[in-house]
């Protein structure tokens, strides 16, 4: 299969419950692909995790067929997991919602480290980092 | 059902923080395009997937990052929330980058069913026509039908690779003769042959789905009693010689595979392959001839080419 890349398309959803409606129809409509073949073979994947947003990464090719693989969960989701907290701040400026340590940060990154597009471990910790600060987390030293 | 498209130009590093809050101020889904996804996949030398330069040119630099949002929901009030926590992403350590926020109205018919759109029956050789399972088509005397639902695999028979196939097919096929169908996708190519009047085909894919779809694919165009469909690392699983084997895959791997190749052809069978970038042709029609091939001929169409050899 000689397979021309036309686009990368990163998504959330949530397992075994992917549908036609946003974002994947517009995201994979745009390009051609088989919207209900993306649907079908997603949820058979992803039956056993209901429950959980898995973030997947769809590559469409020129001849507008596709395959994707499943990633780690989102960040913030791993963040509220480590945090134990069911949500993050609406006003991160004001209202901070937990703390979280920096190893529990460094583990968030080592688990990610492989899907992001971080060149190294501290600019993936970084990143977790942030993305913890801006839920009303507090990242302790 | 109308949605909200709400799009954030943003980086890498903000991503993740951007689909938060977009999730957090009530998107129902979220897409992120990332340039640097195809840069580091032109930089992997395994993979196996092509971007061209000019499409990580147009994607441009920064990240996007879109929420959906159903429109009986959506509110002008949202958007400045998303712009201010956008800005104030800052104060985190995050670098935001542009942060700008637009929107834009997607409308459920432009996207449910548009890649059907794309796919219409066409002819594909002298006189092999591809139809799609859903399309209607009137067939002349001269035309042979091939049904496909490409679903999740590869090969609808409009890449240029798979039309070169069809073609060289549609000449080195005799009546009665055995086929192999290496890395079979759709089953595009093996199914071609048993209507081109192969008595036995093999198909074979490394990946189950392709598997799956073909063997759907020879139910839908009734090749049943002709077709077999086998989940295998290249040829594998096969045993006796055939008389024509062809390989729709990538230069890397038919050059790899040609030792195989010579071995389950019988003597003057004819080995079909394709999936070559034009750059890698001299380097594909070396491994052949290395192997005791004389090659027949080659096709080009566009950037790509396919190659006819003989065993012997």
């Amino acid at each position: 299969m000689a397979k021309k890349v036309s686009a990368i398309v990163k998504l959330q959803v949530p397992a075994g419950k992917a549908t036609p409606a946003p974002p994947i129809g517009p995201a994979l409509g745009q390009h051609g692909v088989n919207i209900m073949g993306f649907c079908k073979e997603f949820n058979e994947k992803t039956a056993k995790q209901a429950g959980l947003i898995i973030p997947v990464v769809i590559t469409v090719y020129q001849d507008r067929s596709f395959t994707f693989i499943t990633k780690t969960p989102p960040a913030a989701v791993l963040i509220k997991k480590a945090a134990g907290i069911e949500s993050g701040s609406g006003a991160p400026n004001k209202n901070k919602v937990a703390k979280i340590s920096k190893e529990k940060i460094r583990e968030i990154a080592e688990l990610k480290m492989p899907d992001l597009n971080a060149g190294s471990i501290e600019a993936a910790m970084s990143m977790i980092a942030g993305t913890a600060r801006s839920m009303g987390v507090v990242v302790e030293d | 059902m109308n949605y909200i498209e709400i799009t954030i130009l943003t980086t890498t590093e903000a991503s993740e923080a951007v689909s938060f809050l977009l999730e957090d101020v009530g998107a129902s889904g979220i897409a992120i395009e990332d340039p640097n996804d195809f840069i580091l996949l032109n930089k992997n030398e395994t993979a196996w997937d092509y971007v061209e330069p000019d499409l990580i040119e147009a994607m441009g630099k920064d990240v996007k990052v879109k929420g959906y949002f159903p429109e009986t929901i959506y509110t002008d009030e949202i958007k400045s929330k998303i712009k201010q926590r956008v800005d104030s992403l800052t104060d985190f350590g995050l670098n935001k980058g542009k942060g700008e926020v637009n929107t834009r109205v997607v409308k459920e018919e432009d996207w449910a069913n548009a890649w059907k759109k794309y796919f219409k029956p066409f002819k594909a050789g002298e006189r092999i026509v591809v139809k799609p399972t859903w399309e209607e088509y009137e067939a002349d005397d001269d035309d042979i039908i091939v049904q496909i639902d490409p679903g999740m695999a590869f090969g609808t028979g409009n890449h240029e690779t798979t039309l070169m196939c069809i073609k060289l097919l549609e000449k080195y096929v005799k009546k009665g003769c055995r086929v192999y169908d290496v890395g079979c996708g759709s089953g595009i190519l093996g199914i071609t042959a048993a209507k081109l009047g192969a008595e036995r085909v093999l198909c074979v894919d490394l990946d189950e789905v392709a598997c799956k779809s073909a063997i759907e694919n020879v139910r839908v165009n009734e090749e049943e009693s002709k077709i077999v469909v086998k989940n295998s690392n290249l040829l594998d699983v096969a045993s006796e010689k055939a008389d024509l084997i062809v390989a729709n895959i990538i230069a890397d791997i038919i050059i790899s595979f040609t030792p195989q190749a010579i071995n389950f052809l019988k003597d003057d069978g004819i080995f079909i392959s394709s999936g070559i970038i034009l750059d890698r042709q001299d380097d594909v029609v070396n491994a052949l001839k290395e192997h005791q091939f004389s090659i027949l001929e080659i096709s080009q169409m566009g950037e790509w080419c396919a190659i006819a050899a003989k065993r012997g």
